[in-house]
C-alpha cells in the first residue's frame, strides 16, 4: 500500500504541531505566598514562577501540604492535575488550600500491580498518558523509587516536551532512584499553634520553606502559615500585623 | 446587500427514511402497515404515518410513544442500514444526473440547470425524478408494493426552487401533498414562498440550534418573513455572525455563506492501493487516515469543510462518485461516516464492483471558516479539559475504571469520609447530558458548619490513613492512656509508641468523643485526640482515636 499525495499539499501539514512558545507561556502560576521564594513580589494574585518542564521535589516534614500548595494556582487557572499513588492524600486539606478538585484526578499506583512482568511497561504507558493530558503531575516518592532509571529519564524528557511539571512528594531513595530535581522545596515544620497540654486544638502551623536545586543560584527562604487557621496558605510577614493581639475564636467541637 | 441569485436546485426528500430502509432491509420483520418508530438515544427519531395517526411524534420519549400507541413496533437505529438502502435510489437518479449531493440518507440535492433543459423544464424534471426514485426503490423492494413502502416512509417529495433552503422546504411540503412543488425562479418568488414558514423549520433544514430558535420566538420573530424584513445590520448587531446567516436563510438569497472560500484548486487527498481492497473494514481503515489528515488540515486553519466529493475506483474501472454535504461542517469523524456509507452502499449494494478498490479520493468542494466551536469565556470546555479527558480515558483503559477517581464532597465527622472518591468513568460531564453521577465540589459554607456537629475544625490533615495504623499512647508512668465511658482521659498522654519507637508528646488536645450510627451495623464509638510530637526535623501533628481500648493513628498533619 502506498500513499500518493496527488496534489502538493502545503508544507504545514507535515510540520509538527509544537512551535516555539513565548517565555510567559513556559511558566505556570504559583500561590502568591510562594512568590517570595522565586524572588517575585507577592502583590500579584497568581505570579508566574514555575517553569514548565521542571521537576519539583517536595521534602521535609510538611512535604504533603507543600506539594498540595504547589497545585493550588495551576488548578485554579484551568490546568489539570494528576495525583498518582497517593491514596492517603488529604482531600479536605487540598480543598481548603484552594486546589480545584474538579480538575484533579487521583490515579492508583501503576507500579504496584500484581502482574510483575508488565508492571514497568504499564507504569510507563500510564504515566506518559497522564503527562500528555495534565499540566501538573504529583507522584508519590515510592512510585518514583520503583521506576527504572531509564524510564524515569524518559518520563522527565516527556514532561519537558509536553510542558508539564512533575512534583515528587517525599524523599526519594538516592541510591536506587536517579531523579534529578530541578527545584527542591524543603518544608520544615517550625511550630504548631493552638494546642496545649490537654486544651485547644491545632490551629495553624508555621513552616519554613527553603527553595534550592540545580536551577537556583542560592537558597531562598520564606516563612508561611501552612495551613493557617482557615486551612489555607499565607505568608507569615503579611499576617503578623493582623495577628498581633488577635484572638482566633475557638469553635465548639463535639 | 447584494442579492445573489442562488443556483436552482431540486431536492428529493423522504421524511421518514429510516422506516423505509428498515422495511426494505427486513421485510419479514417490519411491514408497511404496522405502526413503526425508530428510536435513537431513547427518543423517537422518525415514525411511520400509521404511528403518527396513533399519536406518536418525533422527539417523544420511548415511554410516551408506547403510551400513545401500545402496539408500536420499535425499529433499532442503524445509520449504516439507512445509507446502504438509499444507495439504489441514488444510483437510479444517477442515470439522469451525474453529480448528486446526498445530505443524509433520505434527502438528496442536485443542480437543475442541465437536467431541466434536457428533460424539458422543471415540472418535467420533477416528474422524472419521482419515476426514477420509484424505480430505484422497486429494485430493492422484493415483492413488496412499492407504493406501500413509500407511504410508510412518509411519501416521496420533490421540490425545485432557488437555493437549498427553499428547495428543501418545497420538497418537504411536496411529500405531504403527494405532488411535486416547483417554485418560480427569482428572488421575489423565493422570498414570498419562504415568508410564512415558522422559524422552527430552521432546526431541521439548516441545522440551527433549538436554543436559537426558541430565542427568536421569544423575541416575536415567529416566521421566516419576520426575520427577512429586519435589516442585516440589526441582526448582526444582536446575534453576531449567526445573524447574517439567519438573514440569508430566511430571505432565501443565498445559502452558501459569503465566507465560503473556494478551496485551493489542487486540494485533494487520495490514496492508491497497490493491492486492491475488497473488504469494507480495510477500506474504511485506509479511509480513516485520509479523513484524519484532511480534518487536521482544516482544523489547523480554523476551517471546516461543508461539501466534499468522494470518489472510489475499482480495479476494473468502475467508479462511485458522490458529493456529501453537511451544513455544520464535517470533521474527520463525520467525514469518515460519509465515506463509509458510500463504500458500504456500493460494495454491498445492488451493483457491487467486480474487482477490489484501487483508488480512494476526497475532494473538498466548499470550505468555510469554522465559527462553530468558540471556547467558553466562563466555564465551558477548554482545550486543557479535552486533553485531560482524553488522557484519563486512556489511563482508565490501561488500569481499569476503579483506579482513576475524583473527589466529591459528601460530608462527615471523620477526615476519611468528608470526601468520597468516585470513579471518573461514572461521572456525568456537562456535555453528556447529565448522564451518570454529578460531582459535588464544595459544600455551602453555612451547611459545612451546621450540618456536621462534631466534625473537627479546620485545618484538615494533609495525610489521611484509610486503614488506620495501630499505635500505643502511654502516660508519664508508662501506663496505657484510656478514655472512660463518660469521655474522660485516665491520664495525660506523654509518649507515643509506634513500631516499638517511642516519641515524646509535647502537646495534645481532646478527647472529642464521637458516637455515630449507633442504630445500624456501621456504628462507631471513638474518642479523637490531636497529638503533637517533637522530632529532630520539627514538630509533627497527628490525629489519633481510641476505639474499644485501642489507639489508632488515623491522619497526619503532614
Amino acid at each position: 500500500m502506498s500513499q500518493v499525495r496527488v496534489s502538493s499539499l502545503p508544507h504545514s501539514l507535515s510540520r509538527p504541531l509544537s512551535e516555539t512558545p513565548l517565555a510567559r507561556e513556559r511558566l505556570l502560576p504559583v500561590h502568591q505566598a510562594l512568590a517570595p521564594l522565586f524572588g517575585l513580589a507577592s502583590g500579584d494574585l497568581a505570579p508566574l514562577a514555575l517553569t514548565r518542564g521542571h521537576t519539583v521535589a517536595c521534602v521535609g516534614s510538611a512535604a504533603m501540604s507543600c506539594a498540595l500548595a504547589v497545585l493550588v494556582a495551576p488548578t485554579q487557572t484551568g490546568s489539570w492535575a494528576g495525583v498518582v499513588g497517593l491514596p492517603s492524600c488529604g482531600v479536605q486539606a487540598a480543598a481548603d488550600l484552594g486546589v480545584c478538585l474538579e480538575r484533579t484526578v487521583f490515579v492508583a499506583d501503576p507500579t504496584s500491580g500484581s502482574r510483575a512482568s508488565s508492571q514497568q511497561a504499564d507504569a510507563a504507558a500510564v504515566l506518559s498518558a497522564l503527562v500528555d493530558g495534565v499540566d501538573v503531575l504529583l507522584l508519590a516518592h515510592h512510585v518514583v523509587n520503583s521506576l527504572s532509571p531509564s524510564l524515569l529519564r524518559r518520563l522527565q524528557t516527556r514532561v519537558q516536551s509536553r510542558g508539564g511539571v512533575l512534583v515528587v512528594v517525599g524523599e526519594t531513595n538516592s541510591l536506587t532512584s536517579s531523579l534529578s530535581a530541578d527545584l527542591r522545596l524543603t518544608a520544615t515544620t517550625q511550630q504548631w499553634q493552638g494546642v496545649g497540654l490537654g486544651y485547644g486544638h491545632l490551629q495553624r502551623r508555621q513552616v519554613l520553606l527553603q527553595l534550592d536545586g540545580r536551577r537556583r543560584a542560592r537558597t531562598t527562604e520564606h516563612r508561611v502559615w501552612l495551613p493557617d487557621h482557615q486551612g489555607q496558605l499565607s505568608s507569615v510577614e503579611t499576617t503578623t500585623a493582623e495577628n498581633t493581639g488577635v484572638v482566633i475564636p475557638l469553635r465548639r467541637v463535639g | 446587500m447584494v442579492a445573489v441569485q442562488p443556483p436552482r436546485c431540486a431536492v428529493l426528500h423522504t421524511p421518514a427514511w429510516p422506516i423505509t430502509a428498515a422495511i426494505l432491509h427486513e421485510p419479514e420483520t417490519f411491514g408497511p402497515a404496522q405502526p413503526l418508530a425508530v428510536f435513537h438515544a431513547q427518543r423517537v427519531l422518525s415514525c411511520s404515518p400509521v404511528a403518527w395517526r396513533e399519536g406518536v411524534r418525533p422527539g417523544q420519549r420511548r415511554r410516551q410513544a408506547q403510551g400513545a400507541c401500545p402496539h408500536l413496533v420499535i425499529v433499532p437505529y442503524n445509520s449504516d442500514r439507512d445509507a446502504r438502502m438509499y444507495e439504489p435510489l441514488v444510483q437510479s437518479i444517477g442515470t439522469l444526473v451525474p453529480l448528486i449531493d446526498v445530505e443524509n440518507p433520505g434527502s438528496l440535492l442536485l443542480a437543475t440547470r442541465g437536467p431541466s433543459r434536457y428533460v424539458g423544464g422543471d415540472d418535467a424534471l420533477a416528474v422524472r425524478l419521482l419515476t426514477l426514485a420509484r424505480e430505484g426503490l422497486s429494485h430493492t423492494s422484493h415483492g413488496l408494493d412499492t407504493d406501500e413502502v413509500i407511504t410508510a416512509g412518509g411519501g416521496l417529495g420533490v421540490g425545485i426552487a432557488d437555493g437549498r433552503i427553499a428547495a428543501t422546504l418545497a420538497a418537504r411540503s411536496s411529500s405531504r401533498r403527494g405532488e411535486p412543488v416547483v417554485i418560480q425562479p427569482g428572488v421575489q418568488a423565493t422570498a414570498e414562498f419562504l415568508a410564512p414558514y415558522a422559524v422552527k423549520v430552521l432546526t431541521a433544514v439548516a441545522g440551527c440550534s433549538p436554543d436559537l430558535v426558541d430565542l427568536l420566538e421569544r423575541l416575536g420573530l415567529r416566521q421566516l418573513g419576520d426575520i427577512a424584513r429586519l435589516s442585516v445590520t440589526d441582526l448582526v448587531g444582536r446575534f453576531g455572525a449567526i445573524g447574517e446567516s439567519l438573514h440569508r436563510l430566511a430571505s432565501g438569497t443565498d445559502d452558501t455563506p459569503p465566507s465560503t472560500i473556494p478551496p485551493p484548486p489542487d486540494l485533494m487527498m487520495a490514496r492508491v492501493f497497490d493491492d486492491p481492497l475488497s473488504q469494507l473494514d480495510m477500506l474504511v481503515f485506509a479511509a480513516k487516515a485520509l479523513t484524519d489528515e484532511l480534518g487536521g488540515y482544516f482544523h489547523e486553519r480554523g476551517q471546516v469543510c461543508t461539501r466534499v466529493q468522494v470518489d472510489a475506483e475499482s480495479e476494473h474501472g468502475e467508479s462511485s462518485q458522490r458529493v456529501w454535504y453537511h451544513a455544520e461542517g464535517m470533521r474527520s469523524t463525520t467525514l469518515l461516516d460519509r465515506v463509509r456509507w458510500q463504500l458500504d452502499g456500493w460494495i454491498n449494494g445492488a451493483e457491487p464492483p467486480t474487482a477490489g478498490i484501487t483508488l480512494l479520493r476526497l475532494t473538498p468542494m466548499d470550505i468555510r471558516s469554522d465559527a462553530g466551536t468558540q471556547a467558553g469565556f466562563w466555564g465551558g470546555r477548554s482545550e486543557a479539559d479535552d486533553n485531560a479527558t482524553r488522557a484519563i480515558t486512556r489511563v482508565i483503559g490501561l488500569l481499569g475504571p476503579q483506579s482513576v477517581t475524583v473527589a466529591s464532597w459528601r460530608g462527615g465527622r471523620d477526615p476519611r469520609e468528608v470526601y468520597e472518591m468516585m470513579c471518573f468513568a461514572d461521572i456525568g460531564s456537562a456535555d453528556s447530558g447529565g448522564v451518570g453521577r454529578q460531582l459535588v465540589l464544595r459544600p455551602d459554607d453555612d451547611a459545612n458548619a451546621t450540618e456536621w456537629p462534631g466534625a473537627l475544625p479546620a485545618p484538615a490533615p494533609a495525610v489521611v490513613h484509610h486503614e488506620p495504623l495501630l499505635i500505643e499512647v502511654i502516660d508519664a508512668y508508662g501506663r496505657g492512656v484510656a478514655v472512660n465511658g463518660r469521655g474522660l482521659v485516665s491520664a495525660a498522654p506523654a509518649t507515643l509508641v509506634q513500631h516499638g519507637r517511642s516519641r515524646r508528646i509535647v502537646a495534645w488536645a481532646g478527647p472529642w468523643p464521637v458516637d455515630e450510627r449507633w442504630w445500624d451495623q456501621r456504628a462507631r464509638r471513638a474518642a479523637r485526640f490531636q497529638l503533637v510530637i517533637e522530632q529532630p526535623d520539627g514538630q509533627c501533628a497527628y490525629l489519633a482515636e481510641v476505639a474499644a481500648g485501642k489507639w489508632w493513628l488515623t491522619a497526619e498533619y503532614s
